[in-house]
C-alpha cells in the first residue's frame, strides 16, 4: 500500500513538474516573440506622426457581446478586446493601420502603428467623430492619394469594427493596392494558428483556457480582394506583400485584407472590411 | 487594363502560393473517394427513425455577392443545405448531417436527431409552431415527455448573413435535471471533404485554406450573454456525436485535411418546469 501511495505521489509530482516546465516553457516563448516584436518595430522606418497613442476609444456590450476598442488620431486601431477581459492588438508591439502601393510608380505608404510609418503621409484630420464612429482623412505627402477612413461599431449579439475606406485618385489614371494589417496577438499570447480563405483571414488559439481570436473578413461588394496573413508580426511591404497561403500554426504572425483599386483620375473607390471576435 | 491587372494579381498570388509550399491545395482524389464511402457507410450504419429526414422544407435566401446566403430546414429542425456566399455549399454534400443533441445528466438517456447521420428513435414528431419569410419555429418533445426543444431558426441579413438558431429547452418532469444541449454540423466546405478544423471557446469552425481551389468555410457561433458552461470544438469524424459522450472524437487540436464536424455544447441545471434559452448561429467564413 506505502509503495503505492509513493508511486501515485512521484507520478503527481512527475505531472506537475511536467505542467510548470510547459508553462515555463509558454512564458519563455512569449517573451522571445515580444522581444523578436520590439526589435522588428525598432527597426522599422517612423515619422514623427507615427503613434500608437488610444485616442477614440469605443464600446459595446457587456461580458460575451463585449467590444472595446481605441483609434489613434491616424486612424490606427491600437486596441481590441473581444469578450470582456480577452484582448487582442495592445499586446508587445502594437500594429496595425492601412497601406497603399501605386502601381503605376511602385511607391508605397503606410501607416502600421508601432511597426512604423513610410513618413510619406501629411497629418490626418478628423473630421467627424461621434459615439460610434470618427471619420479620419489623410493625404499622402506628394499630394497622390486621399484616404478616408470611418470606423465605426457595429453593436448587437456578434459586435464588429466595420472600416469604410474610401482611396481617392487626386493625380492621373493609376491602379493600386489598398492594405488593412493587423498584428493579432490573440487573446495576449504572441504565437497563434493562422490562416485565411477567399474572403476571410483569422488567427486564434487552440487549445486552453484562453482559446478566443480575431476574423479579418472582406464584407464589401465583390472587388478584387485577398485576404492575406503573414509569418511575422510587423505590417506588410505595401508593393510587395509576401503572401501566406496555408495554415500556420505557433506563429507569431498577422493578417490583413489586400484590394486592387483601379481608379481613373479624381476617382474614388470604398472598400469595407470587418473585425470581429471569434 | 482591368483583365491585364487581374492576371498580374492571381499571377503574383499563384507565385506566393508556390514559394510556400505545402500540402493543402487541390483536394486529393482518392481521400476524397474514401472519405464519401465512408460518409456514405456512417451514414447508413447510424440508426434512422421513420421520423430522421434530410428532406428540405422550409428554405431561405438573402444578401448577395459576399453576403449571400441560403440554408435549408428540415420538418425536424435540421439545416441540411448551407451556401453562402453563391454557389458555395458546406452542409449538403455526402451525408446532409446537421442538428441537435440532449443528454439526460441524471439519467444518462441520450436524445438527438442528426437528419443524415441518424437520430435516438425517442423523440416525438416535430411540430411546425410557426413559418414566416424569415423564420421558422419547430417544437419537439422527447417520447418519454421529458424534454421539450423549441427551434426558432432565422435568416439574419448582414454583412455576413448568419442563420441564428434559438434553442429554448424545457424540464417538463418533476424533477431538477442537468442537461448537455447540443448543436453539430457535419461541414464539407465548398464541396470537399477533408477540411481542416479548429474551435475557440466561442466558435468552431471548418475551412480550406486559401491555396486550395474551395477556399472558403462556415463557422458556429455562440451569440450573446450565454450565463451557461459552453464551449466550441470540432470532431475528426463527420458524424454526430453521442450527447452523453461528446468528446470521444476530439482531441483539442487544429487538424487539416480531415472529413470532420463542428460543435458546440452548453452544459444547463433545470429545475422542474423551467425553460432555458441559448443562442447560435452559423455563418461563412
Amino acid at each position: 500500500m506505502k509503495i503505492l501511495t509513493i508511486a501515485i505521489m512521484l507520478m503527481t509530482l512527475g505531472s506537475l513538474n511536467l505542467a510548470a516546465r510547459d508553462a515555463a516553457s509558454a512564458e519563455s516563448e512569449q517573451r522571445a516573440a515580444l522581444a523578436a516584436q520590439g526589435e522588428a518595430a525598432a527597426a522599422a522606418p517612423r515619422s514623427s506622426l507615427a503613434t500608437t497613442d488610444c485616442t477614440f476609444p469605443f464600446s459595446t456590450g457587456t461580458g460575451n457581446t463585449l467590444l472595446k476598442y481605441c483609434v489613434t488620431t491616424n486612424g490606427n486601431i491600437v486596441q481590441l478586446e473581444t469578450p470582456q477581459g480577452v484582448e487582442h492588438v495592445a499586446v508587445g508591439t502594437i500594429g496595425e493601420g492601412y497601406g497603399i502601393c501605386d502601381l503605376n510608380s511602385n511607391t508605397g505608404y503606410f501607416d502600421y502603428a508601432g511597426f512604423g510609418d513610410s513618413g510619406n503621409w501629411n497629418p490626418a484630420q478628423v473630421v467627424k467623430q461621434t459615439t460610434t464612429s470618427v471619420k479620419i482623412v489623410r493625404t499622402t505627402s506628394d499630394g497622390l492619394f486621399t484616404l478616408t477612413q470611418n470606423i465605426a461599431v457595429v453593436d448587437g449579439a456578434l459586435p464588429w469594427i466595420k472600416i469604410t475606406m474610401t482611396l481617392k485618385n487626386n493625380g492621373d489614371a493609376r491602379d493600386a493596392f489598398l492594405i488593412r494589417y493587423v498584428d493579432v496577438d490573440a487573446a495576449g499570447v504572441a504565437k497563434n494558428n493562422l490562416d485565411t480563405t477567399e474572403n476571410s483571414a483569422f488567427a486564434w488559439n487552440t487549445p486552453g483556457p484562453v482559446n478566443f481570436g480575431v476574423v479579418v473578413q472582406n464584407v464589401g461588394k465583390a472587388l478584387i480582394a485577398n485576404s492575406l496573413t503573414q509569418f511575422q508580426a510587423a505590417g506588410p511591404n505595401p508593393c510587395n506583400p509576401v503572401f501566406n497561403l496555408h495554415l500556420l500554426t505557433d506563429t507569431d504572425g498577422s493578417l490583413g485584407m489586400e484590394y486592387l483599386v483601379e481608379l481613373k483620375k479624381g476617382a474614388s473607390t470604398s472598400v469595407i472590411t470587418a473585425y470581429r471576435g471569434m | 487594363m482591368k483583365s491585364v491587372l487581374l492576371s498580374l494579381f492571381l499571377l503574383a498570388l499563384c507565385s506566393f502560393g508556390f514559394a510556400a509550399g505545402g500540402s493543402q491545395g487541390a483536394p486529393d482524389p482518392k481521400l476524397e473517394t474514401a472519405a464519401a464511402i465512408a460518409q456514405k457507410r456512417a451514414a447508413e450504419s447510424a440508426s434512422h427513425s421513420p421520423f430522421a429526414t434530410s428532406a428540405c422544407s422550409f428554405t431561405f435566401t438573402t444578401g448577395s455577392d459576399e453576403s449571400f446566403l441560403k440554408y435549408c430546414v428540415t420538418d425536424n429542425g435540421n439545416i441540411t443545405q448551407f451556401e453562402t456566399p453563391q454557389g458555395h455549399e458546406h452542409i449538403a454534400f455526402g451525408a446532409f448531417s446537421e442538428g441537435y443533441g440532449i443528454c439526460d445528466l441524471n439519467s444518462s438517456t441520450a436524445y438527438f436527431d442528426y437528419a443524415d447521420s441518424g437520430d435516438s428513435g425517442n423523440w416525438q414528431p416535430a411540430t411546425v409552431a410557426s413559418q414566416g419569410a424569415k423564420s421558422v419555429k419547430i417544437v419537439r418533445t422527447t417520447s418519454d415527455g421529458v424534454w421539450t426543444l423549441t427551434q426558432t431558426i432565422m435568416q439574419m441579413t448582414g454583412t455576413p448573413s448568419l442563420a441564428v438558431i434559438t434553442m429554448s429547452l424545457k424540464n417538463n418532469s418533476p424533477d431538477l435535471r442537468s442537461v448537455r444541449l447540443i448543436r453539430y454540423a457535419d461541414v464539407d466546405a465548398d464541396g470537399v471533404f477533408g477540411n481542416n478544423f479548429d474551435a475557440t471557446s466561442n466558435s468552431a469552425f471548418g475551412w480550406n485554406s486559401f491555396v486550395s481551389a474551395h477556399a472558403f468555410g462556415m463557422v458556429l457561433l455562440n451569440m450573446g450573454n450565454t450565463i451557461f458552461s459552453n464551449g466550441g470544438y470540432s470532431q475528426n469524424v463527420a458524424f454526430g456525436p453521442d450527447p452523453c459522450n461528446p468528446f470521444a472524437n476530439t482531441n483539442f487540436t487544429t487538424l487539416s485535411g480531415v472529413d470532420g464536424s463542428i460543435v458546440h455544447f452548453y452544459t444547463i441545471d433545470l429545475k422542474k418546469g423551467a425553460t432555458a434559452t441559448v443562442k447560435a448561429a452559423y455563418k461563412g467564413l
